[in-house]
C-alpha cells in the first residue's frame, strides 16, 4: 500500500499544537511508517514553492493549526485547501479562533498602537529596508477561525488537543477508517458527562476564582462557585482539568447542538445563581452575584470569541466607525 | 411538518386591529409567502362565521397548518384550535399571531404597524411549517377537594362541593370554624343576627358525611399538579378529646393562666384551657399549649384532675395527615390592619379607641359587655361616640391604597346600633365619601343618616387626644371648611382589612401569587376571578380582596363550581407541548432541574434527565438553561425559533 501523504501547518498559533502531536509518544513512529510528511514548517524544511508544486488534492490530509490573522495565513489556508483531499481544523485556534480571538475585542489600530506605538512606527506591508524591498503579510482587520476562509472536513478540538483524541485520530487515519467529513473528534455530550465530581445542583450564591480558594476535589466546581465551563463545553478530553482540580475553561468549544458557547454558559449560569430571596430582592441578589464575574468575555468566550454571535468589535468605543 | 399547505386568517377585531393595521394588505402579502395556499381577512375571526371560514378553508384547500393573526393566543387560541379540530386538523398545527396586543394597541403609525403585523404573521407561518401533530396527554385524578379556611366562604365552598357528591377536607387553623362572621353582632342591611344565620351553616359543614373537618390545622406542604395534589396537613393537639368533653367548664375554672381572648378581640380574658365561643364547632374545650404552664413536662395538671369525663390527655401529639386531592380552594379570609399603625389616633394605645371588630363584640349581647356598651378604660357608659372611616384604607402614602369596601355600610349599621340603645347619645361619623355599593346598602345607609340623627362629617380626622375622662377628636369638615373638635367617650376606627396573617407564606406553599397588597391574585380580574395561575387552585372570599358576606359566599360557590369542573371529569388532559430530552446529547448535568419552577425534570439514575410531562407546563426554562441543547419543547423547537426570527428580522425579498 502506498504511504499516505500528509501535511501539518501552523497559521496564527503559539506552537503548542505542533508539540501536542508528539504527545502520542511512540505512536508517532507508526505515523512515520504509514505516512510521508510533505509539509510541516515546524519540523521539516518544505518551502511554499514545494507546496505549490503538488498537483491539486495530491495530499491526503493536512492538519491545520492556528487562526487566520494575516494575509499569509489566509492565502496558505486556501492553497492547502486546494492541495489536500481532507483538511483538519486542529486545535482551538483553527476551530474557534482560540485565545487569540480575544484580539477581536480590539480594533487593528488599537492593537498596533499597543504593540508598535505611534502610527509612524507601524510596520508596512511593503517597505524598503537597507536597499531591499521587504514584503510583510498584511495584518487583517480581524481574526477568524479556519472554517471562515475555507471548507473544513474534520475538527480536532482542544488547546491543545488532548493526547487521547490525537491518538484516536492517528489510529483511524492509519487504518483508513476516518469518519464521514463533518465529524468532530470529541464527544457529542458535554464535559459533565465525563466528570466524576459529585453534583448537588445547589444554588450558586457566590463566584470564586481559582486563586481565591482551594476547591473541594470531590464536589462539582460550579456548585462551589468556580466558573467551570464544563456544562457548555464538548467532552472527549476525559475532563482532564476538573480532574486536576481546575475548572474547565472551555477549549473544546460548544457541545454538538449548541451554536454559541458563551451564551449557552451564560444561560446556564443565570439558571443556577440565586440567593434564596424572592421578588425584587431576588433580582438584586442575583445581579450582585453575577457582578462578581471578572472579564465576562474572557471567561465565557475564552476560546470562541472569534466564532461567537458578536464575533468582534465593530466600532470604536466612542462611536467612531473603524 | 407541514407539506406547505398553510392557511392564514387575519382578524380585524372590529376596529381594534383594523384601525392600525391594513389587514387586507397583510392577507395579500401573506398569499405570496412560501407554503401559504390561502389567506383572507375578516371582521371577527372568533365569531361563528369566522370560525366557519377556517373550517371551510381547511376542507377546501386541504390545509395542513393554520395561522390566525388576531388577539393574544390566551384569548382565542383554544377557540380556533377547537374549530380546526372539528374538521380533522391536528389542533397543535394552528398558531395565533398576536397582532392586537403586540401591534395595533401599541402603535400609532399604521404603516409601521402593518409591516410589523406582516412580519409577526410570517413568523407564525414559519412555526406552523415545522409544527408536529401532537396528542394531548391523558391524566387520572383524585376526586377529593381541599378547602383551606373555615369562615363563611370556606364553609359555603365545602358544602357546595360535598353536596355535589365529592369528598371535602376542610382545614381551619383556629380551634373552631366560623371565622370573623361568628364575631359580628348583626349583618347589614337586614340586621340579621350574624350567628343565627351562620351557625346552621357551621353545623351543616360539620355534620356533612362528605366533609372531613380538620380544625386547629394548617397545610404545611403541597406537591403535585391539577387533579393530583398531595397535601400534608399538620393538626395541632388540643389535648382535649372533643367526643368526651361535656363543656362543664370545670377545667377553665381551675386553670391558673389568663390570656387575652381572641374571639373578643382582646376585650376580655380567657384561660389557657377554654371554649373558643359558645357555638364553637367542634364543640369542645381546647388547651392552648402556648399559654399553658406546660404539659411537657407537666407543670400544673389541675384541669385534668377536675375533668370528670377524662377528656383531657396531655400526651396528645401533633398529627400529620396526608391527603390526595384533585382541586384546592383557598378561603383564608382577612385580618384588620394593625391599629397601632395609626399613632395619630392612639390606635392600640388609647383603650377607648377601638377597632370596628372590637365594637362588634362590645355591642354583641353575648360579648364581653353583654351588649351594655361601656368604655374599656373605666367602664363608664358611652354617651358620645365617633366613628372614623378609612382608618388605614385609601391612604396610599402611609397605609393601604385600596378601599376596604365594607366599612361605610357597617359603620352606618354600628351607628344605628348605638342610637338604638342610646337614643339621646351623640354619634358622629367622619367620612371621605360614602361607598355603599351592595344591593340595598345605599338605602340602608341613607335611611340611617336621615332618620337617626347621626352627624356625618365629611373630612378626615387629624388627631385624637386622650383627655382621661374623654377623648378629643380633631378634624375638619371639608363641606363647611371649618375645623371640628368634638369630645367623645369612645372612638371606633373602621380599620382597613388586610389578608389574614400568613397569607403570603401560604401562597408560596400553594405556588400561587399575591397582588401588590398581599391579597391572593386571581388569574384574570374580570373573567377568571376565582382561578389562579396554578391550575386546580382556586381562591374565594376576603383572601382575594375586600368584599362583603354575599360576595364572599358567591365566590365560595363559584370556586366550588370550578373545583367540581375538575373533580367531575372522567380524566384530565394535559397539553402535549412539553419539554423533551435528547438522550444523545444529555449528560445529566442537572442544570435543568434547578431551572424548572415546577419540579418537572429530574436526572434519573441512568444519568439522563427525564421530564414528568404532567408537571411540565412547557415554559421552556429548562431548554434555555440546558448547556448542551439537549432539551427542547415540543412545537417550540430551536429550529422553529430560528426560522421565526429570520421571518421577523429578515429583509423583504
Amino acid at each position: 500500500m502506498d504511504k499516505l501523504k500528509i501535511g501539518i501547518y501552523w497559521a496564527a498559533a503559539c506552537g503548542g499544537c505542533d508539540c501536542s502531536l508528539l504527545e502520542v509518544n511512540e505512536q508517532i513512529l507508526d505515523v512515520a511508517a504509514g505516512a510521508d510528511i510533505l509539509l510541516w514548517p515546524c519540523a521539516t524544511d518544505a518551502k511554499y514553492d514545494d507546496l505549490r508544486g503538488y498537483s491539486d488534492r495530491e495530499l491526503d490530509i493536512v492538519l491545520f493549526n492556528g487562526a487566520i490573522r494575516t494575509e499569509e495565513n489566509r492565502d496558505m489556508a486556501q492553497l492547502i485547501r486546494a492541495k489536500t483531499k481532507r483538511l483538519v481544523a486542529y486545535g482551538a485556534c483553527a476551530h474557534t479562533g482560540g485565545v487569540i480571538g480575544l484580539a477581536n475585542l480590539s480594533t487593528r489600530a488599537e492593537i498596533f498602537t499597543t504593540v508598535f506605538g505611534a502610527e509612524k512606527e507601524w510596520p508596512q506591508a511593503l517597505s524598503n529596508q537597507a536597499g531591499h524591498q521587504l514584503h510583510l503579510p498584511a495584518f487583517l482587520d480581524h481574526l477568524t477561525p479556519l472554517s471562515d476562509v475555507v471548507d473544513v472536513d474534520y475538527v480536532i478540538p482542544g488547546c491543545p488537543p488532548p493526547r487521547k483524541i490525537v491518538s484516536e485520530f492517528f489510529s483511524a487515519l492509519l487504518a483508513g477508517d476516518l469518519p464521514e467529513p463533518g465529524a468532530v473528534f470529541a464527544a457529542e455530550k458535554n464535559l459533565c458527562d465525563e466528570c466524576e465530581r459529585e453534583r448537588e445542583h445547589t444554588q450558586i450564591t457566590h463566584i470564586l476564582r481559582v486563586h481565591e480558594a482551594s476547591p473541594d476535589p470531590e464536589k462539582c466546581l460550579l456548585d462551589q462557585g468556580f466558573l467551570c465551563m464544563g456544562p457548555a463545553t464538548r467532552g472527549g478530553c476525559g475532563a482532564v482539568c476538573p480532574n486536576a482540580n481546575m475548572p474547565c475553561t472551555g477549549c473544546a468549544g460548544a457541545p454538538a447542538d449548541v451554536s454559541d458557547q458563551g451564551t449557552a454558559m451564560l444561560n446556564t449560569l443565570a439558571s443556577l445563581v440565586g440567593t434564596g430571596a424572592e421578588g425584587e430582592d431576588q433580582i438584586e441578589g442575583e445581579n450582585a452575584i453575577l457582578e462578581q464575574i471578572d472579564d465576562v468575555i474572557g471567561t465565557f468566550y475564552r476560546y470562541a470569541a472569534a466564532k461567537s454571535l458578536f464575533g468582534r468589535r465593530y466600532r470604536e468605543q466612542h462611536g467612531q466607525t473603524n | 411538518m407541514s407539506q406547505g399547505r398553510i392557511g392564514v386568517f387575519i382578524c380585524h377585531c372590529g376596529m381594534n386591529i383594523e384601525e392600525m393595521v391594513d389587514t387586507h394588505r397583510v392577507a395579500e402579502t401573506l398569499k405570496n409567502y412560501p407554503g401559504v395556499v390561502h389567506a383572507e381577512d375578516y371582521d371577527y375571526m372568533c365569531s361563528e362565521i369566522g370560525q366557519q371560514k377556517i373550517r371551510d378553508a381547511i376542507v377546501e384547500h386541504k390545509l395542513d397548518g393554520v395561522v390566525v393573526a388576531a388577539c393574544t393566543p390566551s384569548m382565542h387560541q383554544e377557540t380556533f384550535r377547537n374549530a380546526a379540530e372539528e374538521v380533522g386538523l391536528n389542533r397543535y398545527r394552528l398558531e395565533v399571531a398576536n397582532i392586537r396586543e403586540q401591534v395595533s394597541w401599541v402603535h400609532t403609525d399604521r404603516e409601521v404597524a402593518t409591516e410589523k403585523a406582516i412580519r409577526l404573521t410570517r413568523a407564525a407561518v414559519e412555526k406552523v411549517r415545522m409544527d408536529d401533530d401532537l396528542t394531548p396527554i391523558a391524566v387520572e385524578h383524585a376526586t377529593k377537594c381541599l378547602v383551606v379556611g373555615g369562615g363563611i366562604t370556606g364553609i359555603q365552598a365545602a358544602v357546595n362541593v360535598a353536596n355535589n357528591g365529592y369528598d371535602v377536607i376542610l382545614v381551619e387553623k383556629n380551634p373552631s370554624i366560623g371565622g370573623h362572621m361568628a364575631q359580628l353582632s348583626v349583618t347589614f342591611p337586614t340586621l340579621d343576627c350574624a350567628q343565627c344565620i351562620l351557625t346552621p351553616r357551621m353545623v351543616e359543614a360539620s355534620r356533612h358525611p362528605r366533609i372531613k373537618l380538620l380544625t386547629y390545622s394548617e397545610v404545611i406542604d403541597v406537591s403535585g399538579y391539577i387533579g393530583n395534589y398531595t397535601v400534608k396537613i399538620r393538626k395541632k393537639p388540643t389535648y382535649v378529646d372533643p367526643d368526651k368533653c361535656n363543656l362543664c367548664n370545670k377545667c377553665a375554672e381551675v386553670c391558673p393562666v389568663s390570656v387575652s381572648e381572641e374571639f373578643n378581640e382582646g376585650l376580655s380574658q380567657r384561660k389557657a384551657i377554654y371554649l373558643p365561643f359558645a357555638q364553637a364547632i367542634p364543640s369542645s374545650y381546647v388547651l392552648d399549649e402556648d399559654a399553658c404552664l406546660g404539659v411537657k413536662p407537666l407543670r400544673c395538671g389541675r384541669c385534668q384532675e377536675v375533668c370528670d369525663v377524662g377528656a383531657i390527655n396531655y400526651d396528645m401529639a401533633p398529627e400529620i395527615i396526608t391527603e390526595k386531592v384533585g382541586a384546592i380552594i383557598l378561603a383564608t379570609g382577612y385580618d384588620l390592619y394593625d391599629p397601632s399603625n395609626l399613632t395619630e389616633y392612639g390606635g392600640g394605645k388609647y383603650p377607648d379607641v377601638v377597632t370596628s371588630l372590637q365594637f362588634e363584640r362590645m355591642v354583641h349581647p353575648s360579648g364581653p359587655m353583654k351588649g351594655d356598651l361601656r368604655r374599656p378604660s373605666d367602664g363608664r357608659p358611652v354617651n358620645r361616640i365617633a366613628f372614623v372611616h378609612c382608618a388605614g384604607s385609601r391612604d396610599p402614602e402611609r397605609h393601604k391604597p385600596y378601599c376596604s369596601r365594607i366599612c361605610c355600610t357597617y359603620t352606618a349599621k354600628q351607628a344605628l346600633l348605638f342610637k338604638k340603645s342610646h337614643s339621646d347619645g351623640e354619634a358622629s361619623v367622619f367620612y371621605i365619601d360614602i361607598r355603599t355599593d351592595g344591593k340595598g346598602y345605599e338605602e340602608f345607609a341613607q335611611n340611617i343618616i336621615a332618620s337617626q340623627r347621626v352627624r356625618y362629617i365629611r373630612g378626615k380626622v387629624a388627631k385624637i387626644v386622650d383627655e382621661g375622662d374623654h377623648l378629643t377628636v380633631w378634624g375638619a369638615d371639608t363641606l363647611s371648611g371649618e375645623r371640628v373638635e368634638i369630645d367623645v367617650d369612645l372612638v371606633v376606627l373602621a380599620m382597613a382589612v388586610v389578608p389574614s396573617k400568613g397569607t403570603e407564606e401560604m401562597a408560596k406553599t400553594f405556588h400561587i401569587n399575591v397582588d401588590e397588597n398581599g391579597f391572593l391574585k386571581e388569574a384574570h380580574p374580570k373573567l377568571r376571578p376565582v382561578e389562579t395561575t396554578t391550575a386546580g387552585v382556586f381562591i374565594a372570599g376576603m383572601a382575594q380582596g375586600p368584599k362583603d358576606i354575599p360576595d364572599s359566599v358567591a365566590q365560595g360557590s363559584a370556586a366550588a363550581a370550578k373545583a367540581i369542573e375538575i373533580l367531575s371529569q372522567k380524566e384530565l388532559t394535559h397539553s402535549p407541548e412539553v419539554a423533551t430530552v435528547n438522550e444523545e446529547l444529555c449528560s445529566g448535568c442537572g442544570v435543568c432541574t434547578r431551572a424548572c419552577p415546577y419540579d418537572a425534570i429530574k436526572v434519573e439514575r441512568s444519568g439522563i434527565a427525564v421530564v414528568n410531562e404532567i408537571l411540565c407546563s412547557g415554559c421552556g426554562a429548562c431548554a434555555a438553561a440546558c448547556p448542551t441543547g439537549a432539551i427542547e419543547v415540543k412545537n417550540d423547537r430551536r429550529v422553529q425559533y430560528a426560522a421565526m426570527l429570520a421571518a421577523v428580522l429578515g429583509r423583504d425579498e
